[in-house]
């Protein structure tokens, strides 16, 4: 069984105390170390979205001439990207698949990538949205 | 003819096989789409990027004929992802009653195009881009009574790195910097040549130039998430003949419009403006002339 939900960073580390308060109670090993896996995963997940977005942030850099690149930046208005390298096919997506590939090859040796699609990019708005778009697809990656 | 013919296949057999080798570092299988472009002329780049502009007066009169004014083009094509081909059929209208000298065109044809990219060597991500667009189309004037066939190529050098005032469609000063969220400034432009054949024989060289100002861009990116709400454009044509004669008048183009840009979504778009226009346009049998028009202005692409 596959269970997704979204919840904020603030209250990412009240569910992560949560559950290893949880842990520390159990008697029973199976309980443990089902908890702990879930614990390790949400672990792991934080910490690809943090290692994806600063490596995003860094080969970005050089298409917006020095502007700071914060999650919340909108990329398509704040950050002086082209707006020709925003739709190119050859452009933003082209560097979003290039981070997908990368972390996929890194941590998932024996996985394939699965490639973002270039639509998807017009639903976003933040550099936040690219990152999640980015984590989902590694997430996919199988 | 003949030989302009071949020296046109042969520049681009040439150019094409150079380019893509030593630029174009594909990693991905190819994907071939369909698409649907609607715009203002399917002339080059530049133009395809503009909406098609429609406006009329329909009198409820048995003495006073009806007047408009459209300058439209569909197309329907296909597109590679990876290899950055494009090959469509084109139909196109310039029609505009409601001036001195009426203008009526219609235009078939096909057009080919192509980008060339420099890419990063390890991202793949383009440093920059040259798409080249080559279209052939019959044009018939019924206001005229001419033929013309017309072969129009055209380039673009579309930057994405360095400072933003050198990019193409690129807004500066960023919206981020305190003077950016007042006003923002972009520009395109586009070089290539036009040869008008059957009824004419004459080969220009021609340049395109935009200039786009766009006022208060904070409170545009607030209120629709795009900086381009309020929108002042200044677009410039000029034209040159390189060899033949034309009867056609050839004085530059110039047009001054102010307007407001609504967006669908983020590749369709209407815009409303009031537009200033000066000179001619031989490629849409627009003769030299001066007036004013408020016009919607609608860009549709589906891929």
């Amino acid at each position: 069984m596959k269970i997704e939900f979204d919840i904020e960073k603030k209250d990412l580390k009240v569910l992560v105390n949560a559950l290893e308060f949880a842990a520390s109670r159990v008697s029973d090993e199976n309980s443990f170390n089902t908890i702990q896996k879930v614990i390790n995963e949400i672990k792991e997940d934080v910490k690809n979205g943090v290692a994806i977005f600063t490596r995003f942030r860094d080969e970005l850099k050089k298409y917006t001439d020095g502007s700071p690149i914060l999650e919340t930046s909108n990329f398509r208005t704040q950050l002086g990207i082209s707006a020709v390298f925003i739709k190119s096919d050859n452009g933003l997506i082209a560097l979003m698949n290039y981070i997908l590939k990368s972390f996929v090859l890194e941590l998932k040796p024996n996985a394939k990538p699965d490639y973002i699609k270039k639509d998807k990019i017009d639903d976003t708005k933040t550099i936040k949205d690219l990152v999640n778009l980015i984590c989902k697809n590694y997430e996919s990656s199988n | 003819m003949k030989v302009l013919i071949s020296l046109l296949l042969l520049s681009s057999f040439w150019f094409t096989p150079v380019f893509s080798q030593k630029w174009t570092l594909s990693h991905k299988r190819d994907t071939i789409r369909m698409s649907l472009n609607i715009g203002k002329s399917s002339d080059n780049t530049f133009t395809k990027g503009e909406g098609a502009e429609i406006s009329g007066i329909f009198p409820k009169s048995d003495t006073v004929k009806k007047s408009w004014f459209t300058n439209s083009f569909t197309e329907i094509g296909l597109v590679s992802d990876s290899s950055r081909w494009g090959f469509g059929l084109v139909a196109e209208i310039h029609k505009n009653t409601l001036i001195e000298k009426e203008q009526d065109l219609r235009q078939y044809g096909f057009s080919i195009s192509k980008i060339l990219a420099k890419q990063d060597l390890i991202t793949h991500a383009s440093v920059y881009e040259i798409p080249i667009s080559l279209s052939l189309k019959r044009s018939d004037d019924l206001i005229k009574e001419k033929r013309t066939f017309q072969i129009i190529g055209g380039v673009t050098f579309n930057r994405f790195t360095g400072p933003p005032i050198l990019r193409t469609q690129t807004q500066f000063p960023k919206l981020s910097s305190g003077f950016g969220k007042i006003i923002g400034f972009s520009h395109n432009h586009n070089i290539g040549f036009a040869y008008l054949g059957a009824d004419e024989n004459v080969l220009l060289g021609q340049f395109d130039f935009e200039f786009n100002t766009y006022l208060f861009p904070w409170l545009s990116d607030k209120w629709i998430n795009k900086t381009d709400l309020f929108k002042l454009q200044f677009i410039y044509k000029g034209r040159t003949p390189i060899f033949g004669e034309t009867e056609l008048d050839l004085n530059n183009y110039m047009s001054f419009q102010a307007g407001l840009n609504l967006a669908f979504d983020k590749k369709n778009s209407i815009e409303l403006a009031y537009a200033w226009i000066q000179g001619a346009d031989p490629l849409k049998g627009l003769d030299n002339q001066n007036y004013k028009t408020i016009t919607a202005k609608i860009k549709i692409t589906l891929k």
